[in-house]
């Protein structure tokens, strides 16, 4: 069965011109972010998957340093040859554009953008005892009580930052933003009662909501999630508080090369990214993770979704005034 | 005044300069803030200052010291306008490269050259000091280019050229012994991201 | 009680449990669980001797490996090389003055000195023997009292945080044998250099330089290769006579019976410590090796020995690291939350084997919950098998020509520093340091205590700024009597320090005390 699928393989590549040679070499997946966050699990998910349909082993290495940047900004002026790939994400191509002043990269126009790997929706947890029981009372207590409510996030500039600016901004409410080192401290800081509220990506804080230590009012997608089917959607709650409609956001990322890597390169990585990803055992484990299968599957639609999120979270970043540098 | 704590006298220094460093820089670029609200410089310019201000007393302090010179004397085995000339070296090359256009590893590998050269020969004393750190500069900045073999020789031979006696066989052995062990443990064990062989050779027998 | 036992039995049948693997078209029945717990502590132990290269690195390597495993088997693995990391990193604490994890600090101090006096052999068993004893306890404790704690973990906000980092840096005074004043510096040089990179609460970038490198701060590994190990290579490299660095004579393998009499008290003391401070999931276990190896040197009756090697100094900080290391699993087990990146990756794992971590773990799968933690237990108890055997082999290691040696040492540290982020930049900044380190140590001033403050600066500056923006301004929720814990740790540390301050008011003394040292 193995064999087949490697000799599938060879004939799929042996049918482009370009693709012929590649690769022959050893593949490099940066990923620019310190190991053992959720980027760097699905990313060493994925090189080992990739191993056997490539025949060539895929070497990651973590490249972290600001926000992501250093190991995006490799790739993006790196060897355009199909040899080096980086886990590009919703910070470094959408949110840090407009974060940082002086970005070494353009994400259009530097990268190509082969495949979406996940995309997790973030929830709005509140602490166990605020008396809202549902967003339409949590906007009701925010507009009575103005600037007394906390809402915690991993960063400044954090999706969780940014979805709660963007909330405030659409219910026309007023909260105080407290920043934490990553999510963790900031839900145990909510678990204590410390601070009100936090959009938190759904995968960091399942399992307190699950244990009833937090509780979900809403999640940030167009479609409810699989993982909280009782929780209703912003978009759903729009429906009767005017602003709302059309809350969509999701943390996400996938894979860029370098933007002059040849076209028969491109659709070959993605074919056998999307093919991995497909395959039942890592489809399980990036389910674990709050994934939904991503409804983008080729190189153009990530690329028009990149365009389009880049041009949401650069409006939103200038009107939260975040800054990062 | 004389002074009479020579150790002292240049901690207090030090002190004073890196408290002095912090607070101007901060002062300079990030926002000062409030109590209530504190700003990126806030803490850094109390901590500075509370810098500045232990230093002072360190560095009135060895004018009233009672221990003697003897007893307190820095042994450094270099001169401040050694370190001096040691840090123009670094920004001449890191200017000189980007003039040049080449990247600044190149800069960092030719002022580390610079500066070894330069000890061995005027300060034979700070050779030991000059060569460890030097060839750790050498092994960083000749790993991406050169692969794990040639960086480890360059830092094995470097530094044992830093130490007390340097038996060519000897060293060349250990080279071999520390080499194999590295590629092994970290490259095959620990899956490093590490090139073993220089960039060059398209087909590198191990990888 | 009588269900402690239960669910302690149900931990040691999975823990036992015979398995049926496939491996290379062979099937083997075997205890597959503690095979992984041997795998675990074994390349923990690998690891932590290695320095520069940690657990975190390790595990997130590991990861994909462990996708084959069954859940259980995968965690025990992983769980055994996070403590076995803490076993071997002492080792190369005591043996060459390298700590490779923040926790090791404080045994450079006494393991060392006792290495070079040819105690190495005591120093590693008693480090050994220590945490073995700690991990029981510790262990036990988490069997027992996991849920309680961790509503006692709940209770640590920013306010308490920054007073108990305040009651830390003041301990961090003591760590210095020399002048107080200059140890003081040190330690807010520490804190300084902890502020460079980007700042939590603005987001903004700060002492960078424009260096990219520096925007993510810089890393304790770095600072503590530089300060520590290649200041210490270059120091003995720069004596003027020729002499080994190690006495030749070996001297005995285990502690006489007067080294046990003096370890008793400062084990249980630094066991007692280290799980309470590990329980907190903000930073406390960080605290826990250089507690108590203060509170060491200050009650103990040796304590002109300390610096110097005193095995009370060796005893203390280890028993007290691994019991944080265990006790640490309070937070993940009961709350889901991490207190380490450690444990950030073990939630990672635990996720994508489909499991939620939090308290339904204890009630929906108990195989698994208890089966790690008793194989906790057989972990600890594999190790100090396996290391007081090793300790033979170790100190043959010290008898290598230091010739030999210190390139060895020096290769194993750059390549880890280098593993960091795989940038040339971190090898600049450890010579960097090293030198900062050299000079330091001319001048007369310490490095440990600028280690200290460049752990804690940043927790303490984010949970100082964190307070004040909940507490929109009012700089009395430090000392409320609303806030019993804060006010607590602020009133001892100013016990503290008095205490450190009355000898030195006499300055005679301090100046004494330096011309001792010197």
């Amino acid at each position: 069965m193995k064999r087949l699928l490697v000799f599938l393989a060879l004939a799929i590549a042996a049918g482009t011109a370009t693709a012929q040679s590649w690769p022959s070499r050893p593949l490099r997946l940066v990923v620019p972010y310190a190991p053992g966050g959720p980027i760097d699990i699905s990313a060493r998910l994925l090189a080992a998957k990739l191993q056997e349909p490539l025949g060539q082993p895929v070497v990651v290495e973590n490249r972290p340093g600001a926000g992501g940047n250093i190991g995006v900004d490799l790739i993006a002026k790196g060897p355009a040859d199909g040899y080096n790939l980086v886990m590009s994400a919703i910070a470094t191509l959408a949110i840090n554009p407009s974060l940082y002043s002086n970005l070494p990269y353009d994400p259009l126009k530097d990268l190509r953008h082969v495949a979406l790997l996940v995309q997790v929706p973030n929830v709005l947890v509140v602490r166990d005892d605020l008396p809202a029981k549902n967003v339409q009372e949590l906007i009701a207590l925010a507009r009575q009580q103005p600037g007394k409510l906390d809402f915690g996030s991993g960063s400044t500039g954090s999706t969780g930052h940014l979805a709660g600016e963007m909330f405030k901004m659409m219910t026309g409410t007023y909260m105080v933003h407290i920043p934490y080192k990553g999510s963790a401290p900031a839900l145990a800081d909510m678990m204590a009662g410390r601070i009100d509220l936090m959009f938190d990506n759904l995968a960091s804080s399942l399992p307190s909501i699950k244990s009833g230590k937090v509780r979900a009012l809403a999640t940030t997608t167009l479609k409810r999630s699989s993982f909280l089917p009782d929780v209703p959607t912003l978009n759903e709650v729009g429906q009767s508080v005017a602003g709302l409609r059309g809350f969509d956001m999701t943390t996400w990322w996938g894979v860029s090369v370098a933007a002059k890597t040849p076209q028969a390169v491109v659709d070959r990585l993605s074919a056998e990214i999307l093919k991995a990803m497909d395959a039942p055992d890592v489809k399980e484990r990036l389910h674990g993770m709050g994934s939904e299968a991503p409804a983008i599957r080729t190189p153009e639609q990530f690329t028009a979704f990149v365009a389009a999120e880049l041009k949401t979270y650069t409006e939103l970043v200038k009107r939260s005034g975040a800054k990062a540098d | 005044m004389k002074i009479k704590n020579p150790q002292d006298f240049w901690a207090g220094l030090m002190f004073m300069a890196f408290g002095l460093f912090f607070v101007i820089v901060a002062l300079l670029f990030y926002q000062m803030g409030s109590a209530v609200r504190m700003g990126p410089a806030y803490f850094p310019v109390v901590l500075g200052g509370l810098l500045v201000f232990l230093g002072a007393i360190v560095f009135a302090r060895s004018f009233m010291s009672q221990l003697g010179a003897e007893v307190t004397a820095v042994k450094l085995p270099f001169n401040i306008i050694d370190l001096v000339v040691a840090v123009g070296v670094f920004v001449a090359m890191t200017y000189l490269a980007k003039a040049l256009g080449i990247s600044n590893d190149y800069a960092m590998l030719a002022s580390a050259l610079i500066v070894s050269v330069l000890s061995v020969v005027y300060r034979p004393e700070s050779k030991a000091l000059v060569l460890i750190l030097a060839s750790s500069l050498a092994f960083a900045y000749l790993l991406k280019p050169l692969g794990l073999v040639f960086a480890s020789a360059a830092l094995i031979f470097i530094s044992a050229y830093g130490g007390h006696e340097f038996k060519w066989k000897e060293v060349a052995w250990l080279t071999l012994v520390l080499v194999v062990f590295s590629v092994l443990v970290f490259v095959k064990g620990l899956t490093l991201p590490f090139p073993i062989c220089p960039d060059f050779i398209e087909n590198c027998p191990i990888r | 009680m009588e269900s402690i036992w239960n669910n302690l039995g149900i931990g040691f049948v999975e823990c036992f449990k015979l398995q049926a693997v496939t491996m290379a078209g062979i099937t083997l029945t075997l205890p597959f669980n503690i095979i992984m717990c041997l795998i675990g502590v074994l390349l923990g132990t690998l690891i932590g001797v290695l320095p520069g290269i940690g657990p975190v690195a390790t595990i997130a390597m590991l990861l994909p490996v462990t996708f084959t495993l069954s859940p259980v088997g995968a965690l025990i693995m992983l769980a055994g090389i996070y403590y076995g990391a803490q076993y071997g990193g002492s080792t190369t604490a005591i043996l060459v003055n390298i700590p490779g994890e923040s926790s090791s600090v404080v045994t450079c101090l006494d393991g060392y000195q006792m290495a070079r006096q040819g105690r190495a052999g005591p120093a590693l068993a008693t480090a050994a023997l220590g945490s073995f004893f700690a991990g029981c306890v510790s262990t036990l404790i988490v069997a027992m009292f996991a849920p309680p704690l961790a509503e006692v973990a709940l209770k640590f906000g920013p306010a308490e945080y920054f007073s108990l980092m305040v009651l830390g840096l003041v301990s961090a005074v003591v760590l210095a044998h020399g002048s107080l004043i200059k140890a003081i510096a040190m330690v807010i040089l520490g804190l300084l250099l902890g502020l460079v990179g980007t700042d939590v609460n603005s987001g903004v970038l700060r002492f960078a330089f424009g260096i990219s490198e520096l925007a993510d701060g810089i890393g304790f590994v770095t600072v503590a290769m530089g300060m520590f190990g290649i200041c210490e290579i270059i120091g003995n490299l720069e004596q003027k006579e020729h002499r080994e660095v190690f006495t030749s004579k070996v001297g005995r393998l285990m502690p006489s019976k007067e080294d046990f009499r003096r370890m008793i008290g400062p084990v249980m003391r630094g066991t007692a410590l280290g799980s309470a401070l590990g329980i907190l999931p903000g930073g406390g276990a960080l605290l826990a090796s250089f507690g108590a190896y203060t509170l060491e040197k200050k009650i103990s009756k040796y304590s002109h020995e300390f610096g110097k090697g005193a095995i009370e100094g060796v005893a203390a900080p280890e028993s007290a690291n691994n019991a944080g290391a265990q006790t640490s699993f309070i937070p993940l087990l009961t709350l889901g939350i991490p207190s380490n990146a450690v444990m950030a990756l073990m939630i990672g794992a635990m996720m994508i084997q489909g499991i939620a971590p939090g308290p339904q773990v204890m009630t929906e799968r108990p195989q698994l919950f208890w089966g790690m933690i008793t194989s906790m237990w057989i972990g600890n108890l594999m190790l100090v098998v396996l290391n007081l055997p090793l300790i033979g082999m170790w100190i043959k290691l010290l008898t290598v020509p230091y010739r030999i040696l210190f390139p060895s040492i020096l290769i194993f540290m750059a390549v880890g520093v280098f593993s960091i982020s795989n940038q040339p930049f971190d090898c600049f900044l450890m010579s960097l340091f090293g030198l900062l380190g050299f000079i330091c140590v001319k001048l007369g001033c310490e490095p440990a205590p600028l280690i200290l403050g460049f752990i804690l600066g940043p927790l303490m500056e984010e949970n100082l700024r964190r307070a004040m923006l909940l507490s929109r301004g009012d700089p009395f929720v430090f000392f409320s009597p609303s806030k019993p814990i804060s006010l607590g740790f602020l009133i001892a540390s100013a016990i503290l320090l008095v205490i450190i301050a009355l000898p030195s008011l006499r300055a005679k003394r301090e100046e004494a005390f330096a011309a001792e040292d010197t």
